[in-house]
């Protein structure tokens, strides 16, 4: 395995093995880059990824302390994994394009009281980037992909869909392998995608971009390694990462150019506590924008008490999704649009999530209803509020001495209306069919955490502009879902990944030029 | 009484010393720990808080000793067996002794706001909803990659659906 020497002053360093960093390392050292991947958590080995739900929870979880303000949970705010491969490992694959809408909500909705602004690009200009990352990912009912045959759960959605007039219902879009592919396997329906995927039919960096990563002779990965500072020089460039490695040492890798992809609480937090004499409150946060504008997406889940047997737990988790709400249509009393999915929970996940605080006939009744349950998981378009991000604590640090992250959150009064809507939504749907009840209920968190170190087309409104790069630091990239300036109402993964090609593209493009 | 069984019936009798042995009088730790009693009380708070047919008594007392277990491991632990004996104090040992299912269920509606009752909640919920058995009972058989997974066992076998096409 190629490693680098610490004072390799060549080599980009990316922080973060997930959607983002995974595919940007990735993509880069197939060029011929050298790249140093510093991942917090560690590799799990082939006999590690189990299907066992709580055991992947111990193993990949995104744990470090940190506190929740708002809606947040208080002790457990956001939910993403701090493992080899980043929340790749728990996505269930539902991978979908960005609307031309959505790149302009500032435009498009004019919702009052946000800090909405419209991206610095546009569909178009991102179109050539996911026809990329749909193929490498083998995103089913794409390219030679055929779509995912429908399981179960899928099969109730599409038929209450039909029902109800729905007309865009698909088992498409998920970067879940249909067939074999990429030397991935075929999708053998056996749930868990939450858990790591066993055979890996579930596209991750983890399974389909480190090892390729690893045989370019471009690329270290360093598990166990938290990015805790980055360093600049007196010109105002970075030029290396402090991090403690597997063993709690603190080291030191130069580099040419960083960045960043710790998901969205991690990255702002990184430049946050970056802070320097030149840059007094952080990193590329001449705007003040680091750490504002979290978004995680208006979700909602609803549990069908179908008729008779359904056992939603066989197969893919998420195995399809329907279109037809996440159009903009002001007349529901909402600005933008919300995906409906496929989802299906295992018995814990139900009574914890969809029963949270319930007891006593009330849980085991609907419990006993278990294989009779159909499910739906939806995500809506979240508006950029100032006030919702993370912030560093004034006192309370980690084990390294570094601030632990506080992280605010607050529905916009978009969420309302939207989540009334797609409730009514998921009971016509289940109803339609002879359901014999219908449960909609809140989810804290889905693991779509964003929009905290945005682009934008103005430094004063931003962090970064439309290839990631921060408007203050020349050489200094932000590479995960920290970037996006809005949600949207998809899944985020396929854009961050789309996002990564292209900005590998840029960098490259600026080293041939001798920029960086 | 006539309503409900026999193990409801030692349960709930045996329910309180539980709370007892959770909430710290007895005299050690290692004494509660090997303490049947004190899990069967336990148990009945499980039963109480998931009362599903056709789970055996073993598996309410396996998920309340492991929920006692992850408590102990708690930070606030003593907080927690204080509260338990104050609750105890406030309901007396005779009531709870004679509780049928009902009754039960009034006790823990009763305490349901305190931070002992949402703490053991929280404990048993997820050891209670992961049991084997509790699993076999529901009809969800758990891992299935040994068996590979449902793409030839019925992922797609559902057959009640309507057949209209849109």
């Amino acid at each position: 395995m190629k490693t680098f020497e610490k004072l390799d002053d060549t080599v980009v360093v990316v922080i973060g093995s997930g959607a983002g960093g995974g595919v940007l390392a990735n993509e880069l050292a197939q060029s011929g880059v050298n790249v140093v991947c510093l991942e917090a958590g560690r590799r799990l080995g082939p006999g590690e990824i189990v299907n066992d739900e709580r055991i992947m929870d111990q193993r990949m979880t995104w744990r470090d302390r940190r506190i929740g303000e708002g809606q947040l949970n208080p002790r457990f705010p956001a939910w993403m994994c701090k493992t080899v491969g980043g929340t790749t490992m728990h996505w269930t694959g539902t991978a979908v394009r960005l609307q031309a809408h959505e790149f302009m909500p500032k435009t498009h909705y004019a919702l009052p009281d946000t800090n909405a602004i419209d991206w610095p690009l546009g569909l178009d200009e991102l179109e050539p980037y996911y026809e990329r990352a749909e193929y490498r990912m083998g995103v089913s009912g794409r390219h030679d992909m055929p779509p995912l045959p429908m399981n179960n759960n899928m099969k109730v959605l599409a038929a209450g869909a039909r029902r109800v007039g729905y007309r865009h219902v698909t088992s498409s879009g998920v970067a879940i392998n249909s067939v074999a592919f990429d030397g991935r396997p075929a999708c053998q329906q056996i749930g868990f995608c939450k858990s790591g995927c066993v055979i890996g039919a579930k596209w991750s960096t983890y399974h389909a971009e480190i090892p390729k990563a690893e045989k370019t002779g471009h690329f270290e990965l360093r598990p166990g390694s938290m990015a805790l500072q980055i360093e600049h020089d007196p010109a105002g460039r970075v030029i290396g990462v402090v991090y403690a490695d597997a063993n709690g040492a603190i080291q030191r890798q130069s580099a040419r150019l960083v960045c960043v992809a710790g998901n969205a609480i991690e990255t702002p937090r990184l430049l946050l506590n970056s802070s320097s004499s030149m840059f007094p409150d952080g990193l590329a946060n001449g705007a003040g924008q680091v750490g504002h504008n979290y978004l995680k997406h208006v979700v909602l889940g609803a549990l069908g008490f179908m008729p008779d047997e359904v056992h939603f737990y066989r197969g893919a988790q998420q195995g399809g999704h329907i279109a037809d709400e996440q159009r903009d249509d002001p007349s529901r009393g909402f600005a933008g649009g919300y995906q409906i999915e496929s989802a299906a929970f295992s018995p814990l996940a139900v009574a914890r999530i969809a029963f949270d605080g319930k007891w006593g006939p009330e849980m085991s009744e609907a419990l006993d209803q278990y294989t009779h349950l159909a499910a739906t998981f939806i995500t809506g378009e979240d508006p950029a509020l100032y006030t919702n991000g993370i912030r560093l604590h004034a006192a309370e640090v980690d084990e390294y001495g570094l601030p632990i992250p506080i992280v605010h959150y607050t529905d916009h009064e978009n969420a309302g209306p939207m989540r009334k809507h797609a409730a009514n939504a998921a009971s016509a749907l289940f109803d339609a069919l002879g359901a014999r009840r219908v449960v909609p209920f809140s989810v804290n968190m889905a693991t779509h955490n964003l929009g905290t170190c945005r682009m934008s087309s103005n430094a004063a409104d931003g962090v970064c502009n439309q290839w990631g790069r921060a408007h203050e630091i020349d050489n200094l990239y932000i590479s995960d879902g920290s970037q996006f300036t809005s949600s949207g109402s998809a899944n985020p993964t396929l854009t961050i990944v789309a996002l990564a090609i292209r900005q590998a593209e840029h960098i490259r493009s600026r080293m041939a030029a001798g920029e960086v | 009484m006539n309503v409900i069984g026999r193990r409801e019936f030692l349960l709930g009798a045996t329910a309180l010393a539980g709370l007892a042995a959770l909430a710290g009088c007895d005299k050690s730790r290692e004494d509660h720990a090997t303490d049947a009693q004190g899990d069967n009380g336990l148990a009945a708070l499980v039963l109480t808080l998931f009362p599903h047919q056709g789970v055996a008594s073993e598996v309410y007392a396996d998920v309340a000793e492991r929920a006692r277990k992850s408590l102990e491991a708690r930070v606030d632990w003593d907080d927690l067996r204080q509260e338990g004996a104050s609750l105890l104090e406030s309901i007396g040992t005779e009531q709870w002794a004679a509780l049928d299912d009902a009754a039960r269920a009034a006790f823990a509606s009763a305490i349901s706001d305190t931070r002992f009752f949402k703490s053991f909640y929280q404990a048993a919920l997820p050891e209670f909803y992961s049991h084997p058995d509790v699993w076999r009972r529901l009809g969800y058989p758990g891992e299935s990659a040994s068996q590979g997974g449902y793409l030839h066992r019925g992922f797609d076998n559902i057959d009640w659906l309507p057949e209209d096409q849109p």
